[in-house]
């Protein structure tokens, strides 16, 4: 029986797509050499660095703007920052985690001053039990996609910027409190209750769907 | 504070990490010895896991090299 529980745990911590993405990463031997070819003026290496990074920016971006062509200009606004102090980087973290720093304060400088825009529904915090881990099975899998990114938009900003660092990226617990700029234990806050509120938002919809709520 | 209490915490703060591959070995260790235990608890990272694969999916592939020529604009006016 111990055998068994094990074999079936085994695949978690592995998923392939992470395993990709963080071949995908370029190691500091690499990046470097391009930062200081970039202090020199050297488009090439910024193209270079452009395409190994973009996609990671633009994930982060879009995840928490919702806006195609936001998102794109964040990428490009963050990669003219390293443009123009390559020095900066020092190495102390990966460079996706100092390269999404800056994307992050570049999107929340665009956002600044506008109306929230997330339409944070309430009764997802209080009106369900949680506990219901079946969510997903229920769904039909064509449904789900479309139904995490409902309740998804529904998050507080800061929730699902937490959620993309730790699903897409894969991050680190450590990591992820580099990019926000937060203690690591307000990063252990965010995903608790956007864990709560996911599985109640997912609930909620399948009572809808049912004709139960 | 209740001892049991104290494990559903911690092994709810170890649940991302876990499914993600970053937790340490000594708590994946903690982790499997918890599911082992409270076979329950295997539907939570269940969850996570399946969270995680939508989340994954829900980017847009985009061109690499997307804004690049804006880009590259920007830094030929400013030289």
């Amino acid at each position: 029986m111990e055998t068994l529980l094990y074999e079936t745990i085994e695949p978690f911590g592995a998923p392939e797509r992470l395993t990709q993405r963080a071949g995908r990463e370029l190691g500091s031997e690499r990046v470097f050499p391009l930062l200081q070819r970039i202090a020199k003026g050297d488009e090439a290496a910024l193209r270079e660095l452009y395409l190994a990074y973009s996609r990671t920016i633009y994930a982060f971006a879009l995840r928490r703007l919702r806006d195609a062509a936001e998102a794109e200009e964040i990428v490009v606004d963050t990669m003219h920052e390293v443009w123009r102090h390559p020095e900066r980087f020092r190495g102390e973290s990966k460079f996706s985690t100092w390269l999404l720093g800056i994307a992050r304060f570049k999107l929340l400088s665009l956002i600044r001053g506008r109306e929230p825009q997330h339409d944070e529904i309430g009764e997802l915090e209080e009106t369900l039990e949680s506990g219901d881990e079946g969510s997903f099975e229920i769904l039909a899998q064509k449904q789900r996609r479309e139904a995490v990114r409902q309740c998804m938009d529904k998050l507080p900003p800061e929730q699902r910027e937490c959620l993309h660092l730790v699903f897409y990226e894969g991050y680190g617990l450590a990591e992820v409190a580099s990019v926000l700029g937060c203690p690591e234990n307000t990063v252990k806050t965010r995903l608790f209750h956007a864990r709560r509120k996911l599985k109640n938002a997912l609930q909620l919809m399948l009572q809808r769907e049912n004709g139960n709520g | 504070m209740d001892e049991a209490l104290t494990m559903r915490q911690r092994f709810a703060e170890l649940g991302p990490w876990y499914v993600n591959g970053t937790a340490s070995v000594a708590d994946r260790a903690w982790v499997d010895g918890y599911v082992r235990t409270h076979p329950e608890a295997r539907a939570d990272l269940d969850w996570y896991a399946s969270l995680q694969q939508e989340i994954s999916a829900d980017v847009p592939e985009v061109p690499p090299d997307t804004g690049l020529e804006r880009l590259l604009k920007r830094v030929r006016r400013e030289r």
